[in-house]
């Protein structure tokens, strides 16, 4: 016992002295294979995110050599603004359109191309196209689609004795028109992680609902849908936050007008900075979508992830 | 040992010590971050930026490199290419690499983000309403000096070369300038009954609308007018006709009765008579005869001439109290923080393309107003002006046009909120007084930011 406990008071020390060797050895392990990509996040993630919140406390018109600060007066002068209040309500109709269309969309083409009906593959592929396209070019493509004069549209329209609206120049359908590209472009993704999520189920858990009688509906709405929540909460908040950087599509087809009917904050945000040369106001603009992204997500991390079922 | 406290449980003791610490970390931070980043990059006199990389190709690697930004791509860019071609060729001591960015705008952008990476081309291309803001910010030599006997202001457009001068400098010389026209179909007017010419005022310009009203082609109503919503330069050229404008120095004539009824006008063509349209692409539209008529830079010629399969006719601009023709388009400026040597290489660059057959070259390939007298009264720019009479007409247009009224100059608010003003009259039919009153207001904080430099660099 003594013997014991002596050799245990001998070997503590040595021990710990081995650990801490070990331990360091393992922290600059972890810092050799870390370090490069902490050192690019720093750079082109939390720099720019601490530069853009300077930015917001100073007046610069992005010629002159120095940016005045200004304090607070930036996000005073947001706040006051009815202009950003309308860009804030135009950006929520925005994402939830897109956000709720996609994935309503996105399940059902899922649900059909999980039926592995004839020339399904050809159709997927046809789906997802759009998601893998520039969107500037879906932007020019699409605006000769919408042309009243002489797009597809047009036709459309015509052959059931209804003249085209002004889709791009009409502050009316502008809105309605960038919605209609957004989801077309996106919903091909949505629809293949939603497919991905249906063929991942356990074909027992589907195979007992049948034999219980549960019809297609009900297997779909009790036990489809909920096994899919881990998808739906992963598409929720990536296509939310999607959704808010949108920027594209409305810089080629619209540029936020007719008369801001399609300035979202991403676009204000740009607006901004580059055409009005406001670099502080629009890096305030900037800090308040950080902001409202980071809450957001913090939000859906709460209290959708418990709803979801792994 | 003291069990963890909950996370609600020490919510409720107020702060911890990592909340406290985190917060007074963001206090700290504020004026800290302001001296962390940018803050004192105010340039002295004789600082000397660095020049964009690119390539020199080896033949011209011995020789002085000059940078020149530009905005022109596709045709014209082949223009300036070629006569950069020649002057490679003329001399033995300079290259110019001609770097593009599509858009006036575009190179906007990226030159002042080159003033802040310290690193700037030798010449850019700036258009009519941007180059004033880098003059203020004092980014833009003074050409005065570099101009001799052989290549004096005298060679350019009096009205042109005013446009870049200021107290007494030369900042911004004329090189891709314009004026919108009047562009109409003639076989329409043909077929309707209107006179082979352009409205004189725009009242006339109403009636005559009124007469077309109803007219068919290829099954499709065809309007008077396709107007444009991206680009409010055919309305500062109607608010001088109604004897209004933008502004009298920084003193803004949106509000003025003026003003408003060229505005109303625009908006009772097309609401109440119905005889225009906002378009998203008013050249295709005209080029398709969706419209009759429409108002279009004078640079827009060339395409035109090629893509219109009927008589087309071009006009001075309607009159209505007066005349009201802008000139618009771009020049060439030098940055005031490139070296002494590249500035000189520079001034060699800029009086090639501005001087002989270079100048008309430009002109003729591109379809932009000649800028010097010399290539004004060329035996080429005579002979396409007596072939095509419609660039006889941009010529002659000349005459009765000016530059930007200050605020459209100098306040980079002025134009995006002026756009968005006519896109809610044209496209929703919104009040032009109390659309143009919001402009107003909302343009007050935006002048007062630069009004000290304003008075300092422009008017002092």
């Amino acid at each position: 016992m003594t013997g014991l406990a002596t050799s245990t008071a001998h070997s503590t020390p040595r021990m710990s002295a081995t650990y801490r060797k070990r331990h360091r050895r393992g922290v600059a392990l972890f810092a050799l294979f870390a370090f490069p990509n902490l050192a690019l996040i720093g750079v082109f993630a939390y720099w720019p995110v601490l530069e853009n919140l300077y930015l917001s406390l100073t007046r610069w018109d992005f010629i002159g050599p120095a940016p005045l600060f200004v304090g607070l007066e930036n996000y005073a002068q947001l706040f006051t603004s009815a202009t950003f209040v309308d860009v804030l309500r135009i950006t929520l109709i925005w994402v939830v359109v897109v956000v709720g269309v996609s994935l309503v969309l996105g399940i059902a083409l899922a649900s059909l191309f999980s039926m592995k009906l004839p020339g399904t593959t050809l159709v997927t592929g046809i789906v997802f196209a759009p998601h893998v396209i520039a969107g500037a070019a879906i932007a020019a493509v699409w605006l000769f689609i919408f042309d009243p004069n002489y797009g597809l549209a047009r036709v459309l329209f015509n052959a059931v004795g209804l003249s085209s609206p002004s889709w791009i120049t009409d502050a009316k359908w502008a809105l309605p028109a960038l919605l209609i590209v957004s989801i077309w472009k996106g919903v091909g993704f949505v629809s293949i992680v939603y497919l991905a999520g249906m063929q991942g189920m356990p074909s027992d858990v589907l195979e007992a609902a049948r034999l219980d009688g549960a019809n297609r509906w009900q297997l779909f709405r009790r036990i489809i849908l909920p096994l899919l929540s881990p998808t739906t909460f992963f598409l929720v908040i990536t296509q939310t936050i999607g959704a808010f950087q949108a920027f594209d599509v409305i810089a080629v087809m619209t540029g936020g007008g007719p008369a801001s009917a399609t300035t979202t904050l991403s676009w204000f945000i740009y607006d901004q900075a580059f055409n009005r040369s406001n670099v502080g106001y629009s890096a305030a603009a900037g800090t308040v979508m950080f902001v409202l992204l980071m809450a957001i997500t913090i939000l859906q991390f709460r209290f959708v992830e418990r709803k979801v079922h792994y | 040992m003291h069990p963890r406290p909950h996370r609600r449980d020490r919510a409720r003791s107020g702060l911890t010590r990592r909340q406290l610490l985190g917060a007074g970390l963001v206090a700290a931070s504020t004026p800290a971050l302001a001296a962390c980043f940018n803050g004192g990059t105010g340039a002295a006199e004789d600082t000397v930026y660095g020049q964009p990389s690119g390539d020199i190709p080896d033949e011209f690697s011995d020789r002085q490199r000059v940078v020149l930004w530009s905005n022109w791509t596709s045709h014209n860019a082949e223009v300036l290419q070629r006569n950069i071609d020649a002057f490679h060729e003329a001399q033995a001591d300079i290259f110019c690499e001609i770097q593009i960015f599509e858009g006036y705008d575009n190179v906007e952008s990226k030159l002042a983000a080159s003033l802040q990476a310290k690193q700037v081309p030798d010449i850019s291309v700036l258009s009519d309403v941007v180059w004033n803001r880098f003059y203020l910010n004092q980014a833009l030599e003074p050409l005065t000096g570099y101009f001799d006997e052989n290549f004096g202001t005298d060679a350019f457009h009096e009205k042109f070369i005013t446009e870049g001068t200021v107290k007494n400098d030369v900042w911004w010389v004329p090189f891709g300038r314009s004026t919108p026209l009047f562009y109409f179909n003639r076989d329409i007017f043909a077929d309707v009954g209107l006179p082979d010419r352009a409205p004189e005022t725009y009242e006339e310009y109403r009636d005559w609308g009124m007469e077309l009203k109803g007219y068919r082609r290829n099954s499709t109503d065809v309007a008077m007018r396709a107007y444009t919503g991206t680009d409010d330069w055919y309305f500062q050229g109607s608010s001088w006709a109604f004897g209004g404008g933008y502004s009298n120095g920084l003193d803004m004539l949106f509000t003025s009765e003026e003003t408003i009824a060229a505005l109303e006008f625009d908006r009772a063509f097309i609401h109440d008579e119905g005889l225009g349209y906002l378009a998203a692409d008013p050249t295709g539209d005209f080029i398709s005869g969706a419209a009759a008529s429409m108002l279009q830079s004078t640079g827009a010629l060339t395409g035109i001439d090629e893509a219109a399969e009927f008589e087309y006719g071009c006009g001075f601009l309607p009159q209505q109290a007066t005349t009201g023709v802008p000139t618009g388009g771009g020049g060439l400026s030098i940055l005031r923080y490139a070296s002494d040597e590249r500035k000189q290489a520079a001034w060699e660059v800029l009086k090639f393309l501005c001087t002989g057959a270079a100048s008309v070259d430009w002109t003729l390939g591109t379809g932009y107003l000649p800028t010097t007298k010399a290539a004004l009264e060329s035996d080429q720019v005579r002979q396409k002006a007596a072939e095509n009479p419609n660039y006889q007409v941009a010529i002659d247009q000349l005459d009765i046009a000016q530059g930007p009224d200050v605020v459209r100059r100098y306040v980079p608010e002025c134009v995006p909120e002026a756009n968005g003003v006519i896109q809610a009259v044209y496209s929703g039919g919104n009040d032009p007084e109390s659309a143009l009153t919001t402009m107003q207001s909302n343009l007050e904080s935006a002048i007062d930011r630069i009004r000290s430099q304003y008075e300092e660099r422009v008017e002092g």
